[in-house]
């Protein structure tokens, strides 16, 4: 039905490899060749990740995938990104970057394709565009929980001995009146 | 780009003692600078290692790369993980023989598409190992200049070297491997962006200097038509001590002698010490064995913890109040 | 369309500038996340430490004492002498790249100067320049830097930055450990006052109460009375664990954090309960409450300070010999450093298990048996009565941490006993355990979390392995011996595989350990059901 798409899936390697490798530009140039070259998932788990998942959602974007499957892929690799030297707009570029992608590796065989179907591909990644922004506020979001955490459980168990905190009760619903042994 | 400095320096160098050499500067390039070179590389290495061993190992550090010696029924990791000091020469010595760490970098089998290749670190191994012994086997085939008679060992490492028995003269196997492992390792610091980031003239230079070192030497076998006999003349003259440069040595010849002098000056200033280094290091060459010997440090500051007496008397009422037993009630 | 399109969108270049890593430029406040908040001055006054102050790594001035650079070369100059590691290792190193990927922070960030070598350089560069020959003369050229404040706040972002794990130096072929040269560049940074509160505060906390807590005698006594409560009511049986008990036959020592934080409490409850069940005559001291030792991260004369404390109450206590708890750093100090330094412990004997008999001859000279040790011994001339059913709803993987990995190599003792414990045991793949395990990127005092970005890149490389076998087989927990692990790695699979915990081994040992007179358990030391209504029929 889609002209464009066909000519992507064609030449879906290529376009996996060069949206990987605009990903992957991002990151400080001397290790750029590291991340792309080491295909040992366990010793570069940085460029494994971005390589599979964006081969991932390349796939997934062509073949009409579920939004829930392409926000797994997604998750993946904005999850490495929200917590690296990346300010907000630098970490999502790479949602971006497929259109430069696409426009490179279509190329001539392109020149056919009703600008409509452009349109409906680019809609398709402004979708995309909005659940990573919300996925990468969720990683954000968790990074303050956890710290967060960490800082009440450091003081949880001393509160908890020293009888300044209470259980609400095990079996659930108020307890009629406040446990009898403090705890201590 | 820092490899073009070194590549240069090492042409310069070169062309200094080809016309040095033929200026009438043959006895500067074949007796003074190589018995100077040589006085500076033995009493600069000398002093580097006696620098190294008058600091002190306050502690023992090996990294330990397997099971520690425990339970009589479980196995220990005799080489990764030495109880002994057998056990940790063992270690040093394979590391220097055949460079274990650097081949450690074992690949789990799950690759991407199932793919298996040979990985750039065991590269790296293999031509670190390459070069280093045909380095060796080059040098050890130069004492036929320096002896009369060719001692046996030398005779037979040249037959060996020699094996195929390719071209005339005959084609040594360390000379190809030498020149192509140094190429490797050269191309290995340009082609790898981090390597890049990483080099220094420091690293350049040693190699730009090898290699102009074999080079000049593949030269003079194989492409000039040097005198064998003149140049064995002017080697033994210098190890008897009665040195002598005699007529018709063709200049590359001390080109070769000079780049050797200048090699060996630049050696105990260089990271090129690592020759020697290697044997000391305390993450290599101790036992872990500190449980079951006490390694005394020479300089064991005379530091006292917060006692026992200050800290009961800092939180007595507390200790009294919780019913925790007191030195002093 | 689309060539037009390419031809604009070509023209935008979003690599990062590429510069020579001798030009240092660290940008504090905009790398948030990625290091952590200084000393606070009442520690460092506390423990007589140079140069107190409130200050920040944003401030343009860091306040340092006038004389900075001179103090930084004599303490250069004394420590080449003193540690043969630190000066052949500042001058072999050939920068043949074996170690550059093998860091985890650097396989987590790509930033290059967490390359180990790099991060060496930083401090070699200097070296150079103040005492040898040639930087002197060259300078630059030679690959020398002279010190100035943007290199000294560049070695405080990245000496700051390394776990101190020893991975590299497992592949170095000159065996170069960049936790020495990390130490001894904290050593340096310690003399002008640039230190971090999260390892300056546990380590002034435990020179004055006895643990890195700050936990006080009362308190401390507290908290174990609460947990065997706790143990009681999961397994009916009241253990008694005695406390600065003079006379018992051992010592045992464990982290702070394992009677005092989760999950390390419920390792804490496995320890007691096998000791009980065995009728181990052994006290706990609260004065020398802590195993751990962050002065390790500090400098050597602060490790010994705190480290007095083990042997100087095991000499009063009477004890025959000490037993210690899971956990990593505590492990280095114990196997590579407390005998040397406050030894000989000519006063205790030589340890022999209570229980088999067994001499742990390893343990000779220092007289101190990890825990894993001992109970390893047990299982193996089969006193304990164990049954692993009790963990089937767990599916278990085993972290190496990185110091009982590479600076001590205690590797099966831990597997032994988790396959004694646990039905479902699967391990990481094997270039990420054993002496190759990858750091949980919070060792080496850098578990606090201001420094949270950095830790969850660093512990990207485990995380990783984690998921793995996650997906592959189920696994649901992550056991470890090491109390750092046990709070770091939590967080970390919070962030990256939420569905597996972490545990202690001494944990699953209180799981399984049938004991005579136990009621029969329907929950886990940590309250969870066992698997398959097990609990449910035995009640």
């Amino acid at each position: 039905m889609n002209g464009l798409l066909n000519v992507l899936q064609e030449k879906r390697k290529a376009l996996e490899e060069r949206w990987a490798e605009l990903v992957l530009a991002s990151y400080p140039q001397q290790s750029v060749p590291f991340l792309r070259q080491e295909r040992d998932r366990f010793a570069n788990p940085l460029g494994s990740t971005i390589r599979n998942e964006i081969a991932a959602l390349v796939e997934g974007l062509l073949a009409g995938a579920d939004a829930d499957v392409l926000a797994t892929h997604l998750d993946a690799i904005i999850r490495v990104r929200a917590v690296q030297d990346f300010t907000p707009a630098e970490a999502l570029r790479f949602v971006f970057q497929f259109k430069q992608a696409v426009a490179e590796i279509a190329g001539d065989d392109a020149a056919g394709v009703p600008a409509g179907e452009f349109l409906a591909l680019h809609a398709r990644l402004d979708e995309l565009a909005l659940q990573a922004f919300g996925i990468y506020v969720g990683c954000r979001e968790r990074v303050f929980e956890i710290r967060a955490r960490e800082a009440t459980a450091r003081t949880y168990s001393l509160l908890k001995q020293a009888g300044l905190l209470v259980d609400a009760d095990e079996a659930g619903g108020p307890p009629a009146c406040p446990p009898a042994e403090g705890r201590s | 780009m820092r490899v073009v400095w070194s590549l240069l320096l090492v042409g310069v160098l070169a062309l200094i003692a080809f016309f040095g050499a033929q200026a009438g500067g043959q006895a500067l390039f074949g007796i003074v600078l190589p018995y100077l070179a040589m006085a500076v590389f033995l009493v600069g290495v000398a002093a580097r290692v006696v620098g190294w061993a008058r600091s002190t190992v306050p502690f023992r550090i090996p990294t330990t790369c397997g099971q520690e010696r425990s339970l009589p029924w479980i196995k220990p990791a005799s080489l990764d993980n030495p109880s002994t000091g057998l056990g940790a020469a063992a270690r040093v010595l394979l590391e220097v023989f055949t460079f274990r760490s650097l081949f450690r970098n074992n690949r789990s089998e799950l690759r991407e598409g199932g793919r298996f290749t040979f990985s750039a670190d065991k590269w790296l191994w293999a031509a670190a190992l390459a070069f280093h012994y045909s380095f060796l086997v080059v040098f050890l085939r130069h004492y036929r200049f320096f002896a009369e008679p060719v001692p046996a060992v030398v005779a037979w490492i040249q037959g060996l070297d020699g094996f195929f028995q390719v071209g005339l003269p005959v084609v040594y196997v360390s000379d190809i491997v030498l020149v192509a492992a140094l190429g490797y390792l050269l191309w290995r610091r340009l082609a790898d962006a981090r390597l890049r980031y990483i080099s220094l003239h420091a690293d350049y230079f040693p190699l730009a200097l090898i290699l102009g070192v074999a080079l000049s030497g593949v030269l003079l076998r194989y492409f000039s038509k040097a005198d064998i006999v003149a140049v064995k003349e002017l080697a033994i003259g210098l190890v008897s001590f009665h040195p002598a440069v005699p007529k018709g040595i063709d200049p590359l010849v001390f080109v070769h002698i000079f780049l050797v002098s200048v090699l060996l000056t630049y050696f105990p200033f260089s990271k090129l010490v690592h020759m020697a280094g290697v044997f000391l290091s305390p993450t290599r060459n101790l036992a872990n064995d500190n449980r079951m010997h006490r390694h005394v440090n020479p300089w064991n500051p005379p530091i006292v913890g917060h006692t026992y007496a200050e800290w009961e008397q800092e939180f007595h009422d507390k200790l009294v109040a919780s019913g925790i037993p007191l030195d002093k009630e | 369309m689309p060539e037009k399109k390419r031809d604009e969108l070509v023209q935008i270049d979003y690599t990062p500038p590429q510069r020579d890593w001798m030009d240092p430029a660290i940008d504090f406040a905009a790398r948030k996340g990625t290091w952590s908040y200084p000393a606070a001055a009442k520690n460092l006054r506390y423990l007589g430490l140079p140069n107190p102050r409130d200050w920040s790594p944003t401030d343009a001035d860091w306040q340092l004492p006038e004389n900075w650079q001179q103090i930084i070369h004599d303490g250069l100059a004394e420590r080449l002498t003193k540690f043969r590691s630190l000066k052949l290792f500042l001058d072999v190193c050939v920068r043949c790249g074996a170690c550059a990927d093998k860091c985890h922070f650097y396989l987590g960030s790509g930033d290059p100067k967490n390359m180990p070598v790099l991060r060496a350089e930083l401090l070699r560069s200097v070296y150079r320049n103040d005492f040898t020959t040639a930087g002197k003369i060259l300078g630059r050229v030679a690959g020398a830097r002279p010190l100035t404040p943007a290199i000294l706040k560049e070695w405080y972002y990245y000496f700051y930055q390394c776990t101190e794990c020893r991975r590299c130096s497992v592949f170095c072929p000159y065996g170069i450990d960049t936790a020495e040269i990390t130490m001894l560049a904290r050593e340096l940074l310690n003399l002008v006052g640039l230190n971090i509160n999260w390892v300056i505060e546990p380590v002034a906390n435990c020179d004055r109460t006895g643990n890195h807590l700050g936990i006080q005698p009362h308190t401390f006594k507290d908290n174990i009375e609460f947990l065997v409560d706790e143990l009681e009511e999961v397994t009916g049986i009241r253990v008694d664990p005695s406390i600065d008990r003079k006379g018992a036959e051992l010592l045992f020592v464990v982290p702070s954090a394992d009677y005092f934080a989760e999950p390390g409490i419920y390792t804490f409850m496995g320890y007691l309960l096998l000791l009980h069940s065995l009728g181990v005559d052994y006290t706990l001291s609260a004065y020398a409450s802590e195993g751990g030792n962050f002065g390790l991260f500090t400098s050597n004369e602060m490790m010994k300070r705190l480290n007095y404390k083990i042997y100087h109450e095991a000499r009063r206590l009477g004890v025959k010999w000490i037993l210690g708890g899971e956990c990593g750093h505590m492990w280095r100090v114990i196997n590579q450093y407390m005998d040397t330094m406050n030894g000989p412990a000519d006063f205790l004997e030589a340890p022999v298990s209570p229980i088999t008999g067994t001499a742990f001859t390893n343990a000779a000279s220092t007289k101190m048996v990890h825990i894993c040790e001992f109970t390893a011994d047990l299982i193996k001339h089969g006193k304990l009565k164990l049954d692993p059913s009790r963990n089937d709803h767990l599916r278990v993987t085993f972290h190496d941490s990185c110091n009982p990995a590479r600076a001590m190599g205690i590797l099966e003792e831990p597997r032994y006993i988790l396959k004694s414990v646990v039905n479902n045991f699967f391990e990481m793949p094997e270039n990420t355990i054993r002496e190759q395990t990858f750091c949980c990127g919070g060792g080496a005092g850098l578990g606090n979390d201001e420094n949270m970005e950095m830790r969850l890149r660093g512990g990207l490389p485990r995380a990783n392995a984690v998921r793995f076998v996650h997906e592959k087989h189920g696994v649901n927990l992550l056991a470890c011996i090491c109390a750092i692990d046990r709070a770091v790695l939590s967080t970390l699979m919070e962030y990256w595989v939420p569905e597996v915990g972490v545990s202690g081994v001494h944990e699953l040992v209180g799981n399984a350990l049938v004991i005579e007179g136990e009621k029969s358990r329907t929950t886990d030391l940590r309250g969870k059901p066992l698997a398959g209504g097990k609990g449910d029929a035995d009640a």
